[in-house]
């Protein structure tokens, strides 16, 4: 017995060294160059298309041998945790950007963001050379200051499934923003000649998920904004639209192409096409046309059937066509390198490294326009010329998502999702439901708002 | 013979009863099954299979390529071994602080002992999230962030919810067992160590089971303390397949899903053999 407890004991002492040693397995810092060396850390999302962070920070490194660039890679539904923790310790990472629910707008009142003014005329860097269009630089602005950088923007685009139209003779969507015959009603009508078959096994003319998954954002389209915001402090809103007869009629017309036109799927045949990504329910080929975040782009060359994009058509309102979901890069307000910080990210929003990144996330959009040529050439299936347009279409008309632009955007978004459910489900009327969603939508405003409390 | 008969007829309504049973048992675990067997039949699809609306039940062509597809994709290996590593240390941990623990509660009288025991079980009412940052920057200070401590250095102190069950089977353990120990002489360690313990495998193969599964799949407490990729756990390594901006791979998700879910399999059939003796040796009512 006893030589049994001094194999268990062994056994303990050996795994408590081993993990102090682990422990004991700190940084080193190089000062080969006489310099002293730093080490700036990003934190990113642990997802197949954020994995070319590693790649930037050696090039970065290759060019500024005394930053080393440590990558934190967090798994995408555990970000918003990981970085409140981090902050809420001291130990914030120097460079974020908004991946979860946590948004700019959510950064900047919590005050966890570093103005990056002075370091961008210190060091001479000028975004509208760099390719940056302003309504892109605008997502991360506030008061003139500016709080980020922009490396990725997203356009939502229009994709359709060509065998389907070839075999239905529909003449495809067209891809320039600029013809204006192409309305929200054209489409409808094209997605009815498009549907056919039987529940069950049945082909859908459209699948629109014009705002992504962020409900609040969907009566703009319609010409209905859903908050009115506070004047005083830009991040928050003072209280919403939602018992407007604009937004009402919004939600009933999206509810309407599954329920009353039959063109759409439900959000359960969805939910079935699709499993959890929003963006899958296409990939089945029984779909003719969906509104999507670009970031679709990247499975189309693997499909089954031929693929084209085309331009989202005209609503309400004909400056408002699509969402933008613009990434910009933050450096943090208790960063210990912020200088180094914004160099790194200055370093990615170069023509070339944007040009890299593209390759490297294999199709990441580039916010800079400068490296838009490498990007309209890297999806094969897809034709350049209608990319272009719609990509140029897509920034020139497109609203930032309005996750990015409210504070509170998680909490806010969680409850609509849940609220509208029914609306969505063909249970209950947009008339019924919307008045009631208002208050508590007006609950949780208030609540967030800080004017509220004073 | 009226006796007879009345006993015919509840054995047939036993049998009865047993099929109904035996029918709704076999449709729950037929129901349970119905995602591992997705699990594997979406393993062998191909790409574009999983993709497909109405979806397949049986793959239209077996395609294995993803078993191998997932090593080129996925640093599994060592991933794999840094989640052995950590949940067998929080495996030990549990049992050795878990049944010291619920073993003094069960056996011994001491002043303000129950409200000792209350305020146990009083933590499990609390929510990780609210103790997430505190933790963390607790072991910030002492320097244990990005390292496996934060990990398994809490279970070597005790986990409520096992002192709770395994006070419970201590406490049904016979007296005369350790009146007869004592007069022979054996010390208060010994009865714990020579009978205590394995009387009580049963009930430490469930801890063992439990404390496995529950670190095995644990995902917010290696995101929130480690750091760097090389120290990932197999489900920090999973998460990242995810992405909102990439269409899935669905075949490579499962085989990685079915690699990871094969030590558990594993333990709890191996465990399985001990709960039936569990049962038979704590059988000493007599």
């Amino acid at each position: 017995m006893r030589k049994e407890m001094k194999k268990a004991m062994a056994l303990l002492l050996t795994a408590a060294i081993g993990l102090g040693s682990v422990a004991c397995g700190g940084k080193t810092r190089d000062t080969a160059s006489g310099e002293e060396a730093v080490t700036i850390t990003i934190m990113q999302a642990n997802s197949p298309d954020k994995a070319y962070f590693d790649k930037m920070g050696d090039a970065f490194t290759a060019k500024h041998p005394n930053i080393k660039v440590e990558v934190i890679a967090v798994p995408y539904d555990n970000f918003d945790s990981k970085l409140q923790t981090l902050v809420a310790s001291g130990n914030a990472p120097d460079i974020t950007t908004h991946v979860q629910a946590m948004g700019f707008m959510d950064f900047y009142s919590k005050d966890m963001l570093l103005d990056l003014s002075p370091y961008i005329a210190e060091s001479g860097f000028d975004y509208k050379e760099a390719g940056i269009p302003e309504n892109v630089m605008e997502s991360s602005m506030m008061d003139g200051k500016i709080y980020g950088i922009p490396l990725n923007t997203f356009t939502s685009v229009l994709v359709y499934n060509k065998d389907i139209f070839d075999a239905a003779g529909v003449e495809y969507p067209p891809s320039d923003y600029e013809d204006k015959s192409w309305t929200y009603d054209k489409m409808v009508e094209m997605a009815k000649k498009l549907t056919s078959g039987e529940e069950g096994n049945k082909t859908y003319g459209l699948l629109w998920n014009w705002s992504g998954t962020t409900p609040a954002q969907d009566p703009q389209y319609f010409g209905s904004n859903m908050f009115n915001m506070d004047e005083e402090n830009p991040a928050y809103a003072k209280s919403c639209n939602m018992k407007t007869t604009g937004v009402i009629s919004a939600y009933q017309k999206m509810a309407d192409l599954a329920f009353v036109e039959g063109i759409s799927p439900s959000p359960a045949i969805q939910q079935a096409m699709a499993g959890t990504n929003d963006s899958e329910p296409f990939l089945s080929g029984r779909i003719a046309m969906a509104i999507e975040g670009g970031w679709i782009l990247n499975g189309l060359n693997e499909l089954p059937f031929k693929t084209g994009v085309a331009a989202i058509p005209i609503g309400a309102d004909e400056n408002v066509r699509d969402v933008l979901y613009t990434d910009p890069y933050f450096v943090m307000k208790d960063s210990k390198h912020p200088k180094e910080a914004f160099e790194f990210i200055k370093f990615m929003a170069g023509k070339e490294m944007q040009e890299q990144m593209i390759k490297d996330s294999e199709g990441n959009p580039p916010a800079s326009t400068l490296a838009l040529g490498t990007y309209y050439t890297y999806f094969e299936g897809v034709d350049r010329q209608d990319l272009e347009n719609v990509i140029e279409g897509g920034l020139k008309y497109g609203v930032e998502n309005i996750g990015h632009t409210i504070a509170g955007a998680g909490e806010i978004n969680n409850l609509l999702i849940n609220e509208l459910a029914n609306i969505n489900n063909g249970t209950a009327q947009a008339a019924d439901v919307c008045p009631e969603v208002g208050d508590k939508l007006d609950a949780v405003l208030q609540k967030t708002d800080p004017s509220f409390q004073k | 013979m009226e006796t007879s008969a009345v006993s015919y007829g509840s054995k047939k309504k036993r049998r009865i009863v047993d099929a109904i049973v035996l029918a709704m048992l076999t449709l729950v675990a037929g129901i349970m099954c119905v995602p591992i067997f997705t699990m594997l039949t979406t393993s062998v699809k191909t790409t574009g299979e999983t993709f497909q609306y109405p979806p397949t039940f049986i793959p239209q062509t077996f395609d294995f390529s993803a078993y191998v597809r997932v090593f080129q994709k996925l640093d599994l290996v060592p991933h794999y071994l840094n989640s052995l590593f950590v949940s067998i240390l929080i495996v030990i941990g549990t049992l050795v602080s878990s049944s010291l623990i619920a073993y003094g509660f069960s056996r011994y009288r001491a002043p303000g002992k129950k409200v000792l025991f209350m305020l146990v079980m009083s933590t499990l009412m609390i929510p990780y999230p609210s103790v997430m940052i505190p933790q963390y920057i607790l072991f910030n200070k002492i320097r244990w962030v990005d390292t496996y401590l934060p990990l398994v250095v809490p279970a070597f102190l005790g986990s409520a919810y096992m002192i709770f069950l395994l006070k419970q089977f201590f406490s049904s353990i016979s007296n005369e067992l350790f009146d007869a120990a004592r007069i022979d002489g054996c010390s208060e360690f010994k009865i714990f160590y020579r009978i205590v313990l394995p009387l009580s495998k049963a009930a430490l193969a469930s801890v063992a089971i439990f404390s496995f599964m529950w670190s095995w799949d644990d995902l917010l407490g290696p995101v929130i303390y480690l750091s760097s990729p090389e120290k990932y756990t197999l489900p920090v390594l999973l998460a990242g397949l995810v992405s909102k901006f990439r269409i899935p791979e669905w075949n490579i998700m499962m085989v990685a899903a079915l690699y990871a879910a094969l030590p558990c399999i594993l333990l709890f059939i191996f465990c399985q053999r001990y709960f039936v003796e569990g049962i038979v040796t704590s059988g000493i009512k007599g």
